[in-house]
């Protein structure tokens, strides 16, 4: 007989998760000499502005973070598979291959462009819209080819379709670096490792929060049904489930959150696959509570992590892409869940 | 908690359930053919026929689960793909032959799942539990009783896919019970039960049957049980309705011989079976 701790409702994992959250954004406003390149605060920034660009930063990894692990959830149950995180289905090599395509030939696009002010207004940003472009572009060539006939979605065929897409655009990376005479890689190694992107405006941190918040508020509506998605077809369709606009929501939802968080941050590692498994460790399976736990846990970890990153810079040589240490923090985490409890059988 | 009649439901409005002249294809080869058959209120029918007769996809069928190439479901006369996904599910429950879930469900949380078509027929008060869908103490209450009933009560807390194939028979059978329905379509309920169990069960699905006027399918293997509980036969061959009608009359040597390539006598009421001399040249 296997008992689990008396789970909160709904309501309290919700104040508990709130007050989480906020009291760690608070902590890591705190902490941390500052910006890289900072020490201009102290030759006269204001302290106005000194705050308003350091809450772009950890506002930044509180909302890729919980983008991230509301993602996961949503793909670990779409996907019926444990193993799922927002990168499963291409949309982070989609990313890359685009930022590469910009890297090699954005400034022949540009030179088009150029005569397109409005467009190349859109395109000054750097990485961003590339990324945001490729990201899209990626889930919805998944999204197609991971229909049965029927056309509806179907779990493994979809699977399938992302990985194989991930090795597509893995090789097309190498491609077109072998383009340009000394390899273009080193450019976006640090984007590859993951890292928060400081020159995020304010609006489009205010954008990117709306995103995810309609996002994760969506999501919240449909946990009650993902749970009976969990059973077989024929069952979860017999409860009254409707498998195929299901599927497709989940998918939608997955790609905006994933999509909003490339807008401020390179594919980061780790968040996605590992907050699910540590709610479902402490909270059980069902769907509604992950939703709510997992995104907060998501932000409190990301924030955590990018401000270790932030205060260390001077140990290394520069700043740690954050996805380093997710990685490094997350991995043998998540070995130790994985021999401790199979929390997925 | 002992189950209390408090929380028995009312007997559901009777629904007869009828395929008329279904056939239905999978990658072009006929699975189904012209089969017209009738789940009706008050009685346990049972859908019996040899391995690959087309029993299974009948019984998805006829749940609105597989959209046959030809021929027409009804729920009391009106076409299954008329009917809202939700009534529908508060109207016809199913039990698979081989449950499992992803990820680790508790039993308790498993039953429930069968309160999930009503709950939206009720949606009460304007708290953040009830908008995100969670069950209500009449749910719960419910579930537990439907628990007792099947006797997996004290499994309540244990991770579903865990039990053994018979006792998560017993679970999808609660969560069927909790959910319901007017009718009940079972898929091979009894193959994984042990003795006791599979008699407990079929003397359960009379009940819903006569007693509360429900309608009752089940896809079985096992004649004599058929036999026994049933107060019709489906039995089905190549994908056509090789007899239909009361036990007695469906299920005799005459009929059951060529189908199941089997010797078939009658010793009293039970049937036995013996291997036929030239099954066993290849044919």
């Amino acid at each position: 007989m296997r008992y689990r701790p008396a789970a909160p409702g709904l309501t309290g994992l919700f104040l508990t998760g709130g007050l989480l959250t906020g009291g760690v954004l608070l902590l890591c406003l705190a902490i941390g000499p500052g910006m890289p390149g900072s020490n201009r605060i102290s030759f006269g920034i204001p302290a106005s502005e000194f705050i308003e660009l350091r809450l772009v930063r950890v506002g930044s990894a509180a909302i890729v973070g919980a983008a991230l692990a509301a993602t996961g959830v949503l793909l670990q149950g779409l996907l019926r598979n444990p193993l799922a995180d927002p990168y499963i289905l291409g949309i982070s090599s989609g990313a890359t291959a685009a930022v590469m395509m910009w890297i090699v030939w954005g400034d022949f696009i540009a030179g088009v462009l150029l005569h397109h002010p409005w467009l190349a207004g859109l395109f000054a940003n750097g990485q961003t819209l590339p990324a945001l472009v490729g990201a899209l572009i990626t889930c919805a060539v998944v999204f197609f080819l991971g229909r049965k006939r029927g056309g509806t979605l179907d779990p493994l065929t979809l699977l399938l379709s992302g990985v194989v897409i991930s090795s597509i655009n893995g090789a097309l990376v190498m491609f077109l670096d072998n383009l340009v005479p000394y390899g273009a890689r080193a450019d976006i190694l640090d984007y590859l490792f993951g890292y928060i992107s400081e020159g995020t405006s304010p609006t489009t941190l205010w954008i990117a929060l709306g995103v995810v918040l309609i996002g994760w508020a969506a999501a919240l509506a449909i946990g009650g049904a993902m749970n009976i998605a969990a059973l077989s077809d024929v069952e979860s369709e017999s409860l009254g489930v409707r498998l195929g606009s299901l599927r497709a929501i989940c998918f939608i939802l997955a790609a905006l959150l994933t999509a909003a968080s490339i807008a401020l941050a390179g594919p980061i590692g780790f968040v996605g696959l590992i907050c699910p498994h540590v709610c479902r460790n402490l909270l059980g399976p069902d769907h509604r509570r992950l939703l709510v736990a997992s995104p907060f846990l998501g932000a409190v970890f990301l924030m955590l992590a990018d401000t270790f990153v932030r205060s260390t810079g001077a140990w290394f040589h520069g700043e740690l892409p954050v996805g380093v240490i997710t990685a490094l923090c997350g991995g043998p985490f998540f070995l130790y869940l994985l021999t401790r409890r199979r929390t997925w059988q | 908690m002992e189950p209390t009649d408090q929380v028995r439901t009312a007997p559901p409005h009777a629904a007869t359930l009828t395929g008329r002249d279904i056939s239905f294809s999978f990658a072009g080869s006929p699975v189904l053919e012209n089969v017209t058959v009738a789940i009706a209120p008050g009685q346990v029918t049972a859908i019996l026929g040899p391995n690959g007769s087309g029993k299974s996809t009948l019984l998805h069928v006829l749940l609105g689960y597989l959209k046959p190439r030809a021929g027409a479901v009804l729920l009391d006369n009106r076409p299954l793909g008329g009917i809202p996904a939700g009534e529908l599910a508060a109207t016809i429950a199913f039990t698979p032959q081989t449950p499992a879930v992803a990820f680790a469900y508790t039993v308790e949380e498993i039953v429930l799942m069968g309160r999930w078509p009503l709950r939206n027929r009720r949606r009460e008060g304007g708290s953040l539990e009830s908008l995100l869908g969670a069950y209500a103490p009449a749910d719960r209450a419910a579930a537990r009783d439907a628990m007792w009933r099947t006797d997996v009560h004290h499994l309540a807390d244990r991770t579903f896919n865990e039990l053994s194939g018979g006792e998560r028979q017993r679970v999808v059978l609660a969560r069927a019970l909790a959910q319901d329905a007017p009718i009940i379509l079972m898929d091979e309920p009894t193959a994984s039960l042990d003795m006791w169990h599979q008699l407990e069960l079929l003397h359960r699905l009379g009940e819903l049957a006569h007693r509360q006027g429900r309608a009752v399918g089940w896809v079985a293997h096992e004649l004599n049980l058929a036999r026994q509980f049933s107060d019709q036969i489906i039995l089905l061959h190549g994908g056509r309705v090789a007899a239909t009608g009361a036990p007695e009359a469906v299920l005799t040597s005459a009929i059951l011989e060529p189908i199941y390539r089997v010797r078939v006598r009658m010793e009293g009421k039970t049937l036995t079976f013996a291997r036929r001399e030239e099954n066993s040249e290849i044919q």
